[in-house]
């Protein structure tokens, strides 16, 4: 199955998230990064399931490596987004941009994405 | 927990104490549902999720989101799955339309199903509770009766290997299955040599025995066996060995014993050495050679057994010290286990047997001990003991037919609240239909709600079996042999609960379903407000059905209930709570006649003179025990046509009189010369009946009838005779009467004679001690007595005699008690389902009963209007419970102690508490007509 042309709200949120999180990008801190960022409850549930449709698509890869984190230093499966995944969000920014355009007077002067 | 993750190491940077941990079930069940990949990777970052949770918003919030994560796994997984499925995941048809994409529709219409049925059953969160409540109710019925057959039919012996290949031979007699004969050994070793095609065949006999390791001695159950007993079951000893071959053969072995799992854990602790120890079995030293597997008592169900003899120790064990096994008449085997060579039908096993006996009687004719009204009977396998095999399962029946009866109650309420419900929906429905809603889809839709409140019913029912279980555990079923202790629902029945709840759901919501889908839109739609006569009709049969149901329950409780009165009220004619009755069991250990006189008659001696004994006498038929040896009687001279009269006999000691608080009317008690006479003192029987006559004591209702008219004083002197040719004898006394045969039994009139009036020796003796105070408070003298003259002769089933008289009455007030419980479910469900179809009733009739109002009738007549359609309902419902009643409570005819399954009163007291409360039933929705406005119900059209 190749990968979708367009990514989902959510997928979105989390592919930035992990892109945010850099080596520190295992489940528990990116649900706790979202809930950080957006002020809305997220469930551990959508986020590990989205996590795991990005793999299968390409956009991550994950690999168990022990760290430092929360609750201390173990073993826990990291994930970082690939050449592939960073392609599909610069292609999302960019359309969003596209967008954007020549709406920033109506919006506002918010920052676009 | 098992695999719980190593608890984080604290860092300095956190510093926290300790990290809190989410509930563990909710983590065990989150855990389950995560796939195996990342299982253990995952629930960590939970626990993560959950500590950093309980810091910002506390641990009640957290707790909360935690157990929402459960639900959330579940969807999102679900959800993923079936998104899979539908895109065709790897390795699936490109088009997707392959049967899993089916089935994915299915799966995924099932779960819209699942969550519109959940959502409409909660929209109605009360009557979906009284659904639930109800069906769980008759399937808590179900699943109980299930619980007791599981575990008393369909158990296996532990330790048996390839029960199919066994069979339980006994001889019984051909007219009635149950008194059975013994067979004699040298019978068992002919059948043997006539039948090779049996792999094995053995043979036991239970046998009580005395058995002594250091401290007191114990009288324990325990088995008489062929050497290759536990060959023949394919039982391997825990320790030790089981029996030589040789061990089995004729007396002469060396005398050993296997011991219980149990027996051998109470006395040694499990210590190895036990096996090789030396015990006294009825005061005779044996070596233990072995132990057998835990839980082996036997190859009956319950098991009783604690120690097994080889035959060969027969001479060790058996009474008079005679070497039964050599002669061909002796009766010695209770049972045979043969092992076949294949599983076999037990008729073909059965035509083996009877072949190879016919040959016998040929062969040996008068040198066999097997009786020709006697036959085999063949019992597949091993387990539950044969006598059981009739008894029990028509206990369980009528257990059985009662929980059949509240489930089918319960399912016909739960089916009237659907109608109900089916016909108030209607409009609904029909709109449905002229929307384009198919049939089928309809009726999918109320099957999977009616799966809901199945499955709902279904965990209501567990739990009410389970608190169930321990009860049912306590109560003593010890009449039938029947032990619960270890009982438990098990998975067989979890499963069986769970089918049964989820069939009875479906089924229940069927009919609703069908009356619903097969609305006729256009004359539902017209129609709707002024309700459906038909549903009304069918939900009328209905009610009458519970009711009828309900009138059958309450009839068969009150018979059991009066019952348990009836025999709480028996007044026994001695004071039992005052006595302390205890037996020795001097036969098996050895004592002869003559010898058990004289040890009997130096326990009294020294028991009477202990300060905390007053009186103390011995008895040789055990009074209350159920078994009593009755013999004809007629007066010297009489007509055995018109004058003979069957007397329950009982041989007693002098003193015993005294000591079970008996009342001498008239004339004297036995002498002690009377009583120690040695009948083998005589030369033989006829030579000692025809020497002097006997004396005999009578209770005043056998001095009534054999001499009518006679008062107590002009009869003794007079003499009796027994039939069948036995010595006259003299009457000395009279006294008063005694219950002796038991609560329940029927009563015979009484005879009393010395031991030396009879002629075999006593099985067991029985001790009636009467003491100073209470009567535990000579126990200890009783004990000391005893073991002051023969420390190896043990005492058993010491306790006061109201206890009893307690036990018997135990198991009466079981059944009752289950009876009465029973039914008032059963009332209350019948009152459920009337008040229901005429709150609906009502509901329907409102614009009716609002014109009624409104054309001046007065609330009373409207009052009486509703009730008078409940009662009408309740008593044809009663009309036809009260016809159906004999038939179903003639089965608790033996059960019934005092009055006849017929008993009006009964019926009329059952009728009447329906009828009343039929009548709350009725009031309540009619009280709720009354009040309707009748401007309000008119305008409401």
């Amino acid at each position: 199955m190749g990968a979708k042309e367009v990514l989902g709200e959510f997928e979105h949120h989390v592919l930035l998230a992990a892109l945010r999180l850099a080596d520190g990008a295992y489940s528990a801190a990116i649900v706790l990064e979202l809930e950080e960022r957006t002020g809305r409850e997220v469930a551990p549930a959508a986020v590990y399931i989205a996590l795991r449709r990005l793999e299968e698509n390409g956009l991550v890869r994950s690999a168990m490596r022990e760290s430092e984190g929360r609750g201390g230093r173990r073993e826990r499966r990291h994930f970082a987004v690939t050449e592939e995944g960073l392609e599909m969000l610069r292609e999302s920014r960019r359309r969003f941009e596209r967008l954007w355009e020549g709406l920033d007077p109506v919006a506002g002067g918010g920052s676009g994405s | 927990m098992s695999r719980r993750p190593e608890a984080p190491r604290t860092t300095p940077r956190t510093a926290l104490p300790r990290v809190p941990a989410p509930p563990r079930l909710l983590r065990r069940l989150i855990r389950r549902l995560i796939p195996a990949a990342d299982r253990d990777d995952l629930i960590v970052e939970l626990d993560l999720l959950y500590a950093a949770r309980v810091r910002r918003r506390g641990r009640r919030a957290a707790r909360r989101w935690y157990s929402w994560q459960l639900a959330s796994f579940a969807l999102h997984l679900g959800l993923d799955r079936l998104r899979r499925r539908r895109a065709g995941g790897p390795g699936r048809r490109p088009d997707g339309r392959g049967p899993s994409f089916r089935a994915a529709v299915l799966l995924d219409s099932l779960i819209t199903d699942l969550r519109l049925g959940f959502r409409r059953l909660l929209a109605r969160p009360g009557t979906t509770l009284a659904t639930v409540i109800t069906l769980g109710v008759g399937i808590a019925g179900a699943g109980t009766t299930y619980m007791l057959a599981d575990w008393v039919l369909l158990r296996r012996v532990p330790g048996v290997a390839e029960p199919d290949r066994l069979v339980t031979v006994r001889l019984e007699s051909s007219q009635s299955r149950l008194p059975h004969w013994r067979m004699s050994h040298v019978d068992l070793e002919r059948l043997a040599a006539l039948m090779p095609s049996l792999a094995d065949l053995s043979a036991s006999s239970s046998q009580a025995i005395h058995f002594a390791t250091s401290g007191d001695p114990a009288r324990l159950p325990g088995e008489l066996v062929t050497a290759d007993y536990f060959e023949t079951l394919g039982v391997a000893p825990a320790a030790g060995r089981t029996f030589a071959a040789d061990e089995g053969a004729h007396s002469g072995g060396a005398p050993v014993a296997v011991i219980s799992h149990r027996l051998w854990q109470r006395q040694w602790a499990g210590d190895p050495a036990a096996v090789g120890a030396e015990v006294r079995i009825n005061g005779v030293p044996h070596t233990v050679v072995g132990v057998a597997p835990p839980g082996f008592h036997g190859a009956e169900l319950p098991g009783e057994a604690e120690v097994w003899l080889p035959a060969g120790n027969h001479a060790n064990v058996l009474r008079a010290g005679v070497d039964l096994l050599e002669r061909p008449t002796a009766p010695v085997w209770e049972k045979l286990i043969a092992r076949t060579r294949s599983p076999l039908p037990a008729s073909r096993t059965r035509e083996m047997f009877d072949r190879a006996m016919d040959r016998i009687r040929d062969r040996y004719e008068r040198h066999s001990f097997i009786p020709t009204q006697f036959v085999f009977r063949v019992y597949p396998g091993v387990g539950l003991a044969p006598s059981l095999r009739l008894t029990v399962p028509r206990t369980l029946g009528i257990v059985g037919t009662a929980a059949g009866l509240l489930l089918l109650l319960s399912w016909v309420n739960v089916t009237s609240l659907g109608l109900a419900r089916a016909a108030s929906r209607r409009s609904t429905t029909a709109i449905c239909r002229a929307l384009g809603a198919g049939r089928g889809r309809l009726l999918r839709e109320r099957l999977v709600e009616g799966l809901l409140v199945g499955a709902g019913a279904a965990m209501v029912g567990l739990g009410v079996t389970l608190a169930l279980g321990p009860l049912l555990r306590d109560a003593s079923l010890s009449r039938l042999g029947v032990r619960l202790e270890g009982m438990g629902l098990g998975g067989r029945g979890l499963v069986v609960t769970v089918l049964v709840g989820l069939a009875a759901g479906v089924i229940s919501s069927l009919w609703p379903a069908l009356s619903g889908a097969g609305v006729n839109v256009v004359s539902a739609l017209r129609s709707a407000s002024h309700g459906a006569p038909d549903a009304w009709r069918s939900r009328g049969s209905l009610v009458v059905a519970q009711v009828a149901l309900s009138v059958v329950l309450l009839v068969g409780a009150g018979l059991l209930a009066r019952t348990l009165w009836n025999l709480r009220a028996v007044d026994l004619g001695i004071p039992v709570d005052e006595i302390l009755a205890f037996h020795i069991d001097p036969a098996i250990q050895g004592y002869d006649g003559r010898r058990t006189t004289l040890l009997i008659d130096e326990l009294i001696r020294e028991l009477e003179s202990d300060p905390t004994v007053a009186d103390a006498g011995a008895v040789f038929t055990e009074p209350l025990g159920g078994r009593y040896f009755a013999a004809p009687y007629v007066r010297s001279g009489g007509d055995w046509e018109t004058g003979g009269v069957f007397g329950n006999e009982f041989q007693v000691t002098p003193s015993w009189f005294r000591a079970a608080g008996i009342e001498l009317v008239a004339g004297r008690h036995f002498r002690q010369e009377e009583w120690q006479a040695d009948p083998r003192d005589a030369p033989d029987r006829s030579a000692r009946d025809a020497t002097a006559p006997g004396v005999v004591i009578l209770g005043e209702a056998f001095a009534r009838a054999l001499f009518p008219g006679a008062a107590a004083a002009e009869v003794v002197g007079r003499g009796i005779e027994a039939r069948g040719g036995r010595r006259r004898k003299i009457v000395v006394g009279i006294v008063r009467d005694a219950r002796l045969g038991g609560l329940a039994a029927e009563e015979l009139p009484l005879a009393y004679l010395p031991w030396a009036g009879g002629s075999a020796l006593p099985e067991e003796v029985t001790f009636f001690v009467r003491g100073q105070g209470r009567p535990h408070a000579a126990a200890g003298a009783v004990r000391e007595v005893v073991r002051r003259v023969d420390p190896f002769l043990p005492v058993y089933s010491l306790e006061p005699l109201v206890d009893r008289v307690g036990r018997h009455l135990s198991e009466q007030r079981f059944v009752a008690r289950g009876g009465v419980l029973l039914a008032v479910l059963g009332l209350l469900l019948a009152a459920v389902g009337l008040y229901s179809a005429l709150s609906h009733a009502v509901v329907e009739r409102t614009r009716e009963i609002g014109i009624r109002a409104a054309l001046g009738a007065r609330p009373g007549d409207i009052l009486s209007m509703i009730v008078r359609s409940g009662l009408r309902l309740a008593g044809l419902g009663a009309g036809i419970g009260l016809l159906a009643a004999p038939w179903l409570v003639r089965h608790l005819e033996d059960r019934l102690f005092g009055l006849e399954s017929l008993d009006p009163s009964t019926y009329v007291a059952g009728v009447t508490i329906l009828l009343a409360v039929a009548l709350v039933a009725s009031v309540l929705p009619a009280a709720r007509a009354v009040r309707v406005d009748p401007m309000k119900s008119l305008r409401s059209d």
